[in-house]
């Protein structure tokens, strides 16, 4: 018998790590599925926020807490968390302060980033700019595995717990319900802004850059925008997932994270503000479906690999035979169809 | 029997109709102008003939056999040949590795029969042979393009505005060689032209195409004679 | 400084392999093939199969490496790119090819796992035995002169193939209007599967010599991944002589880099660090790379577009 507290435990764990992902699906809705620029250094910007609570929130709880540090902190910064954390139990304003700073490092950070990142978009061809960010994202990663000082290196760095004043299903519960209540903000942000003119600017640039131009629109400004837009986003959800998983390892950050990003939305639906809700729950689904199938399928294979190989064959099918995605984008009117008639019939 | 038969087609591209219900066709040695004003659909119309675009409904016969569903490569090889307006020559070949690709299916004599056949026709195109097609002239690249459908020993050859990329002064002239080919090479062909008048007078037959559908089909003659249509779609 | 020289030489013939066969799967399909890494590895796990099985070095196995190599690059295109060419977008095509690496790199894990209990071998992080020479009075790797000698035969032979066949014509022709050789006659997909084959080939071929000199596992593709598209922009994309030119040039400037490292102190760890930069800065300053310089002259293919 599996027990009720187990159940409850792997429910709110996936419903922090669903909000995660729909934090980062929509921003990754929001400049390529409506934007069309193929932002794939996510993964960087995700790192940021992660690297942001890595770097900071052991080092400012100690200094908070009055704990003088020893020794070098790749070695040490999981011991610090675990004594912070035990401070942070007796004074939630510390758990507080110690989740916000991070945020508030990241979030401009990252814009600053994003803003930068926008700009080889106005000579570069699609693909080569993909490529471009892609080199961009593991230069980040690469930086961070070996400068030590930063988040540990290859050895990671303890996060503090910034819950840890709440006693346990209570503690996980209000890291659920803080992501949430983020991935909610975050995906509400996004379906504002996809219905709203700015939107549809957005999709004219995605559509012809060059006809959008035309009309008025300065393409740079909006990419700008945009990204920076995006990634602000992908370094909050960077934030919670240090918190959420209570330490950073820079190689959590590969090219293989943005590539999930990119396959909610596809299987979502591009162009629909729909599609990151629905795709990170696809994705999530499979992934622990396939943790499941580990537990009653005796293979004599790690059956990771084959979770990792069905989501590259989940991927090529959906572009194959349904490249419109679950949700399909549909032609927006804003303008009432009967207003725009009788300014025809008028003319 | 026809070299080629066009019966009720209707083509275009994704859901777009751009060609409706067009019937006409080509007999042998047969020159027939295509005309009309721009965007008519006459580009699009040769491109179905091909099957370069998608056809809705209606029949391409070439020679007797239903052709409608044949890949363009399939086409090719029973002797349909097709010029685009742009992009009809290989830029980074040179014209002989040009013309050997369009003989590509065919063993050493034939070509060397062919080639003469060929050079006999044009005989500018001894010089060029080493030379790379980017660096030639508008009017040479017409020359390897055609040389490159002759080779294939077609029935019928479809020109898509042959005479875009040249002056003005040289349009009748190049015409004029087009239809010679008529009789030299003995191939039937269909011509789309911007030039209304240059073409017809070169011409057998006349399609008048506007709006995608067929406004007049006969002698290229009474196309010309019939002040009406003349002058309201083709301003002569 | 031998050693250097050697190590400079080897990474940058199997770069040279590896370019050469990106660049044939982007300037046919326009497809900026990032499973093109998993082809060269497995190239590595056919060989080492058949040299633990079948026994002889590695060296001899090249041929199946190749063929295998080809095939399953082969299989990619008929199943995959080809029935999304002139179908959908230039990123669409490299989201799905990351897709087709995360096939291929977790069967090869998958393959490696089961490799390991029936071979009993270890099948990640092991290497090849080399033989030495003697040349010059000091004793050279043997993956020298195999490697240098491989990558030039097969680089004559694709020249040969290219400029002086006619299938080379016909690749050539499909390559800069598929739409007008279609209309010659010419079979574009057939013209595009030999290339595709030659592409996945080539660069299974360069996996072989790969664990000569490093530790390798199924993961390792993708870290030789970068640097080949390092050496194709540096190059200048859609160039298969830029490609070879910009796999020499990365090749070494990267070793003499660690190199320099080193001697300051630094880790080797931030290698990689030039390849990337390498990329982006020349696609921001002087997107067409290398073969700009000589633009459409000498060895060089370039898609219309």
């Amino acid at each position: 018998m599996v027990a009720t507290s187990e159940v409850l435990a792997f429910v709110v764990s996936l419903g922090t790590l669903y909000s995660i992902y729909v934090i980062l699906s929509s921003s990754m809705e929001l400049v390529y599925g409506e934007l069309g620029l193929p932002d794939f250094a996510k993964a960087a910007f995700f790192a940021v926020g992660a690297f942001a609570a890595g770097a900071l929130s052991v080092r400012l709880g100690a200094a908070l807490a009055g704990i003088a540090w020893e020794g070098e902190f790749k070695l040490r910064s999981y011991y610090y968390a675990t004594l912070v954390s035990a401070k942070v139990a007796e004074n939630p304003l510390m758990g507080l302060v110690i989740f916000v700073v991070p945020l508030l490092v990241a979030v401009p950070c990252a814009v600053l980033l994003g803003v930068l990142a926008s700009y080889p978009a106005l000579r570069l061809r699609e693909d080569y700019l993909a490529i471009t960010l892609i080199a961009f994202s593991e230069i980040v990663r690469v930086v961070a595995r070996n400068y030590e000082p930063l988040v540990g290196g290859t050895f990671g760095a303890g996060v503090v717990d910034v819950f840890a004043w709440l006693r346990s299903p209570w503690r996980e519960l209000a890291m659920m319900l803080t992501s949430a209540l983020f991935a909610f903000g975050a995906w509400l942000l996004l379906y504002r802004l996809s219905r709203s003119p700015f939107g549809r600017v957005l999709r004219a640039v995605r559509d012809d850059e060059v006809a959008a131009a035309a009309y008025g629109v300065d393409v740079a400004r909006v990419r700008a925008w945009a990204m920076a837009l995006g990634s602000g986003m992908a370094a909050v959800a960077g934030v919670l997932y240090a918190f959420y998983i209570g330490s950073v390892n820079p190689d959590d950050f590969t090219v293989s994270r943005t590539f999930l990003v990119v396959l909610m939305v596809t299987v979502g639906g591009r162009g629909n503000p729909k599609s990151p809700p629905l795709g990170a729950a696809v994705y999530l689904a499979l992934d622990r479906a396939l943790l499941f199938a580990k537990r009653f399928l005796p293979v004599p294979f790690d059956v990771n690999y084959v979770a990792y190989a069905a989501l590259g064959v989940l991927l090529i099918l959906f572009v194959m035979k349904k490249p419109e995605g679950l949700a399909p984008e549909r032609p927006l009117l804003t303008v009432d169809a009967e207003a725009t008639e009788g300014v025809t019939s008028r003319t | 029997m026809r070299v080629l038969e066009v019966k009720g087609l209707r083509a275009g591209y994704g859901q777009m109709e751009i060609v409706s219900n067009v019937t006409f066709d080509v007999g042998d040695r047969e020159v027939v102008a295509v005309v009309g004003p721009n965007g008519s659909g006459k580009s699009t119309l040769l491109k179905a003939v091909f099957g370069l675009c998608r056809v809705f409904s209606g029949a391409v016969l070439f020679k007797g056999e239903d052709v409608t569903r044949l890949p363009p490569h399939k086409r090719s090889r029973l002797g349909m040949a097709y010029l685009p307006q742009t992009g009809n020559v290989f830029e980074s070949l040179t014209v002989r590795e040009n013309l050997m690709l369009a003989a590509h299916d065919l063993d050493e004599e034939e070509v060397r029969k062919r080639l003469e056949g060929v050079l006999s026709l044009f005989p500018e195109l001894g010089g060029l042979m080493r030379r790379k097609v980017r660096t030639l002239s508008g009017g040479e690249r017409q020359i390897v393009a055609l040389s490159m459908s002759l080779l294939r020993n077609p029935s019928l050859v479809m020109l898509d505005e042959p005479t875009a990329a040249l002056a003005p002064r040289l349009v009748k002239q190049a015409l004029k060689r087009v239809v010679e080919l008529r009789d030299e090479a003995g191939v039937s062909i269909v011509l789309v032209e911007q030039n209304a008048l240059s073409a017809l007078e070169v011409s057998d037959k006349a399609l008048l195409m506007v709006s995608g559908t067929v406004k007049f089909w006969g002698g290229a003659r009474e196309l010309l004679e019939d002040r009406e249509l003349a002058k309201t779609y083709l301003g002569l | 400084m031998l050693d250097l020289l050697v190590g400079a030489l080897v990474y940058s013939n199997l770069l040279a392999l590896m370019a050469v066969g990106l660049s044939l799967a982007l300037i046919t399909c326009r497809v900026s093939n990032f499973a093109h890494g998993d082809f060269a590895m497995v190239g590595v796990y056919v060989a080492y199969t058949l040299s633990v099985v079948a026994g002889l070095t590695p060296y001899a196995w090249i041929p199946a490496a190749f063929a295998f190599g080809g095939l399953v690059s082969l299989l990619a295109y008929l199943l995959v790119f080809e029935p999304l060419r002139e179908r959908t977008d230039l990123v669409t095509l490299m989201v799905v090819s990351m897709a087709l690496d995360m096939v291929l790199r977790y069967s090869l894990h998958v393959y490696a796992d089961l490799m390991q209990q029936w071979l009993r071998v270890y099948t990640r992080l092991f290497m090849f035995d080399d033989f030495l020479v003697e040349a010059a009075g000091s004793r050279l790797p043997g993956v020298l002169p195999a490697s240098t000698a491989v990558v030039a035969a097969l680089l004559a032979s694709l020249y040969v193939l290219l400029y002086k066949t006619r299938v080379g014509v016909a690749m050539r022709a499909a390559i800069e209007n598929p739409g007008l050789a279609e209309a010659l006659g010419v079979s574009v997909r057939r013209v595009f599967a030999l290339s595709w084959f030659l592409s996945g080939a080539l660069a299974a071929t360069a996996g072989v010599f790969l664990p000569f000199r490093i530790m390798v596992s199924p993961d390792t593709g993708w870290s030789m991944l970068l640097p080949t598209f390092a050496a194709v922009t540096v190059g200048g994309i859609g160039s298969l002589g830029g490609s070879v030119l910009g796999a020499y040039l990365i090749g070494f400037s990267e070793t003499v880099l660690a190199y320099q490292l080193a001697q300051v102190g630094i880790s080797t760890a931030y290698r990689p660090l030039l390849t990337f930069a390498a990329i982006i800065v020349t696609l921001l300053v002087y997107p067409r790379g290398l073969s700009g310089l000589w633009s459409g002259k000498g060895w060089s293919l370039r898609r219309r577009s």
